[in-house]
């Protein structure tokens, strides 16, 4: 072999050897460097603006029975318009895991959106938000679909919001290296609830196994015939298999509206907006029992004219919560192999604002204040993993924490850019 | 004398620019034709249809009419509700087909002239006639296969990569 035919393959070997893994489809041969802990993410964003003065401080007795202990009884004008909602757990939730009282949302910036983006990129916002662009920043979901294993799809990644609209950008970012090809599946499961002339069912209809051979076939001989124009795609999609999987789930949602089973799916007589987010949340992890999902909740956010009902909606989040749980525990696969991190988005003003609700109380905004900065957050799992029963009263933790600690978890915080991450793994929440 | 010198000049002449071309990188000459995609037609369909046009066009197409302001807020809403579009696109299309008002002829239609039923639906939904080559092989395709009904022909063309474009 010649001296330079010998260099040239030489150096090809050598490319091909260090370029191989990144060229597989998925960008990476291997799975995370880090250690899992767990398999599987549940976070929670609880529920639209809640301030510890009402949970943790229970100035209005203990709202929230079943996520911690107390039995401080409800302020009699608020327990009067409470529903029935029972006690799903045998011990508060706080016992399977850690309790931050004091966690902190280091922003002025009080809003939802802004709580969200925060939340879910691990990074505080500045004051100019754009709601109708994807984020800059890159979202947990993205890290997860990107610095994990090659079997990774979005089937695994899940953002199921109770509102459409800018909730939808936090999927995916802007950022060069992330975007569209790592987004989560971003699900808002109002569109499967009847609404006024709004009938999900008109979306029902299926063709056949040879229907669908014979119309694959006909397109592929469409498709020959056109040179599709080069375009830089943005857009979210999923693979053709987790396509199928998703439409025929899609099909039973739709079939179990038509049959009228979100009636009242719990049998608990009521169901409230954050109610059935939590419930189809829930169809999604027995369905698909992803590695990481993440469910949001707003109905507090009536606080702004009604603080009775901000109460109400927050017995109503502790129980949705509650049995959001139950499931996990419930679901093989994912019982005792999950972390559940509940946490406010962000609190709410330390005063009041004019409205006054039927009970005579007044409104609370969140216009950003020090008290809207005081949140609380829990991490639940098991207990080889998560210090049980661990209440920690002093100030710790914000909510940047929320990423590195999803991504130390499930094992590749180290795979990370350290430039994306600008908070610290709740260390003292996990063994 | 004068020979010797020039001797000399040329033996440095020779190892100068002779050592400089012995030197030189080897330049291989690689003669290619450069290639082009051949399709079958000279289509110029290059603006994508966003969501809402898209399903605007596709009511049209099958009910010869615009689309009425609840079926096209009815879709905005089924759009909204998850980021995988073309997942909602296909689902929103197979609803449309699946209804007994849009305009399509029958199976027995089809097959009693189906040249023209294919002439015909190119027209419909890519607003050009085919070529001979794509009517020969749909022709050939729907005569060779039960199962390609009116509706699923339909469909093939409604979620086809020409029909996405404009």
């Amino acid at each position: 072999m010649k001296r330079k035919e010998f260099i040239q393959k030489a150096g090809l070997l050598t490319a091909g050897v260090i370029g191989v893994p990144y060229l597989l489809p998925t960008g990476r041969l291997f799975a995370g460097t880090g250690t899992r802990s767990v398999n599987h993410v549940v976070l929670c964003m609880f529920a639209g603006g809640v301030r510890n003065i009402e949970t943790m401080q229970k100035a209005e007795g203990n709202l929230l029975r079943n996520m911690i202990s107390g039995s401080e009884s409800i302020t009699a004008d608020i327990a009067s318009l409470m529903d029935n909602l029972p006690t799903l757990t045998n011990s508060p939730l706080s016992q399977y895991g850690t309790l931050y009282k004091n966690f902190r949302y280091n922003s002025l910036l009080a809003g939802h959106f802004q709580g969200n983006t925060v939340a879910l990129t691990g990074a505080y916002v500045d004051s100019f938000v754009n709601f109708n662009d994807y984020t800059p920043k890159p979202s947990i979901f993205e890290f997860y679909h990107k610095h994990n294993s090659s079997s990774t799809t979005a089937k695994n990644n899940w953002w199921i919001s109770n509102s459409p609209g800018e909730n939808e950008l936090l999927s995916q970012s802007l950022d060069a290296n992330y975007g569209g090809k790592y987004a989560a599946n971003f699900l808002c499961p109002n569109i499967f609830i009847p609404n006024n002339s709004y009938k999900p069912v008109d979306l029902c209809s299926t063709f056949g196994a040879p229907e669908k051979k014979s119309a694959d076939e006909l397109r592929t001989l469409l498709n020959n015939s056109f040179n599709k124009p080069i375009q830089v795609n943005t857009n979210f999609s999923n693979t053709p298999q987790d396509k199928e999987d998703i439409d025929a789930f899609v099909n039973t949602l739709l079939a179990d509206a038509n049959a009228g089973v979100y009636t009242d799916p719990w049998g608990t007589g009521v169901m409230s907006g954050d109610m059935y987010n939590i419930y189809f949340a829930e169809r999604v992890i027995k369905q698909f029992k992803p590695e990481l999902l993440c469910v949001n909740m707003t109905d507090v956010d009536t606080c702004h004219a009604n603080f009775s009902n901000y109460c109400v909606n927050l017995h109503r989040a502790d129980y949705a919560v509650a049995h959001l749980w139950q499931t996990i525990q419930n679901t093989p696969g994912m019982k005792d192999d999950t972390i559940m991190i509940v946490v406010p988005e962000h609190g709410r003003d330390g005063v009041h604002n004019t409205v006054t609700d039927a009970q005579g109380r007044k409104g609370i905004d969140h216009g950003g204040d020090n008290v809207s900065k005081e949140i609380f957050c829990m991490v639940l799992g098991p207990s080889n993993v998560v210090y049980q029963n661990n209440i920690i009263n002093g100030v710790e933790g914000e909510s940047i924490d929320i990423v590195p600690t999803i991504a130390s978890v499930l094992g590749f915080l180290p795979d990370i850019p350290s430039n994306y991450i600008t908070g610290k793994v709740l260390k003292s929440a996990l063994k | 004398m004068r020979n010797k010198k020039l001797y000399i000049y040329s033996l440095l002449f020779i190892f100068l620019f002779g050592g400089l071309y012995a030197c030189r990188k080897e330049i291989k000459k690689i003669f290619e034709v450069q290639t082009q995609p051949v399709s079958l037609t000279s289509i110029n369909k290059n603006l994508f249809k966003k969501e809402i046009e898209f399903i605007s066009i596709a009511y049209s197409d099958l009910f010869g009419k615009t689309i009425p302001a609840d079926e096209l807020s009815n879709s905005i809403r089924c759009y909204s509700g998850s980021n995988d579009k073309d997942l909602i696109t296909v689902r929103i299309i197979r609803s449309y087909l699946n209804r007994s008002n849009i305009i399509i002829p029958s199976k027995v239609q089809m097959l009693n002239d189906v040249p023209t039923f294919v002439s015909n639906t190119y027209t419909k939904f890519y607003q050009r006639p085919p070529t001979e080559m794509e009517k020969y092989k749909t022709v050939q395709l729907i005569n060779n296969n039960s199962t390609l009904t009116p509706t699923v022909i339909y469909y093939s063309f409604l979620t086809s990569d020409e029909y996405k474009f404009k």
